[in-house]
């Protein structure tokens, strides 16, 4: 497949890239190093996609790969830079843009594998396909997902 | 807060970077800080430049051939080339494409080679240090003083300034490494052995 389109496949799918750099760059320098490096190490990856897994997986796994090995600053950021940066991103305002840049708030203050194990599970991936994107156990999924919920139950709350 | 559909609407926000980077049309072309491919890069140069020494020091084995220099850069120069080829295995295996490694697999893939690549490093040239020192000293203070190698290692004074040498040197350059190595990788290393600690820990 040429670049163009690998792009265009991309391009369709470039909510997985915004959503997930979105959760780890500590700041607009890393957000554009993540963007440049997920692209690139998807593009590296693509002709060894066997389509035996749907294509929005795929980039989920290596979305995550990339941006977990490479990741260098530490995180979370500020809580009212956090909101000025959602705030510009969601297109629509109102009381639900509100809760999706407060709930995208409450997922950074969470470990980051742990960030990733609730995008997953928020994207509709059942525990026996984050367990085997992960590379953990099935159950080991649900008791961590149980944890994660309770502390981002707490986190809305305070927010 | 209906948790999915907030999340379903963060993904409908657009980002301009991303959709800039998405309208190039050289994508593989992007700059990579990608710490694997700068530690491939970095073992690279490493084995060119242990080629490049063993090489002088073959040369000086051949312009010297005092039974001592041989003893002491005939065991450098082997360690050094086996170095190397064990150097250019692991810049051969970090080439391996990732794909098929799920996540923690994939973390502990590069943690490992970041350790790998420092212990190397730190461990095969503090072992060889004193071989290169005794040569070093031998040669520089045969050719100074014009006295025959043979003699110049039984003095006492050589094996004390040998010693000396060896003493103020050999932890200098293991506080040096471990710092330039930390400085380098030791960072990505420690945040990846985070993770994969908070991945495996099921409490």
């Amino acid at each position: 497949m040429n670049e163009k389109a690998f792009l265009d496949q991309i391009r369709d799918h470039q909510g997985i890239i915004y959503k997930l750099v979105g959760l780890y760059a500590a700041d607009a320098e890393e957000k554009k190093d993540l963007y440049q490096e997920v692209l690139l190490q998807t593009w590296k990856a693509w002709p060894s996609f066997r389509r035996e897994a749907k294509f929005s997986t795929w980039l989920y796994r290596v979305c995550l790969n990339t941006i977990l090995t490479q990741k260098r600053k530490p995180s979370p950021i500020e809580y009212k830079e956090t909101l000025e940066q959602e705030g510009a991103a969601v297109p629509h305002p109102g009381e639900a843009a509100q809760d999706a840049r407060h709930l995208q708030w409450a997922i950074r203050q969470l470990g980051e594998t742990d960030r990733a194990l609730i995008s997953l599970h928020l994207d509709g991936y059942d525990n026996g396909e984050i367990a085997a994107i992960i590379g953990i156990r099935n159950n080991h999924v649900a008791v961590k997902l149980h944890r994660i919920k309770q502390q981002l139950t707490n986190f809305l709350k305070q927010s | 807060m209906e948790l999915e559909s907030s999340w379903k609407k963060v993904g409908e926000g657009k980002d301009d970077l991303l959709s800039a980077l998405l309208a190039m049309p050289l994508i593989s072309k992007l700059p990579s800080k990608d710490p694997l491919e700068k530690i491939r890069r970095a073992i690279l140069i490493n084995a060119c430049w242990g080629l490049l020494i063993g090489s002088g020091y073959i040369f000086v084995l051949l312009r010297w051939p005092a039974w001592p220099i041989i003893a002491c850069l005939g065991i450098g120069v082997v360690f050094l080339f086996m170095g190397v080829a064990k150097t250019l295995v692991l810049y051969k295996d970090l080439g391996k494409p990732a794909d098929g490694y799920t996540l923690l697999q994939e973390m502990e893939r590069h943690y490992h080679a970041i350790r790998r690549w420092i212990h190397l490093q730190q461990w095969g040239n503090l072992l060889l240090l004193p071989f290169y020192l005794t040569a070093g000293v031998l040669l520089g203070w045969g050719l100074g003083s014009g006295q025959p190698i043979g003699e110049i290692i039984q003095k006492p004074r050589f094996l004390i300034t040998l010693l000396v040498l060896i003493a103020v040197a050999a932890p200098l350059y293991w506080v040096l490494a471990k710092w330039m190595s930390q400085k380098a990788f030791g960072q990505v290393a420690d945040r990846l052995k985070e993770n994969i600690d908070a991945l495996k820990n099921e409490l």
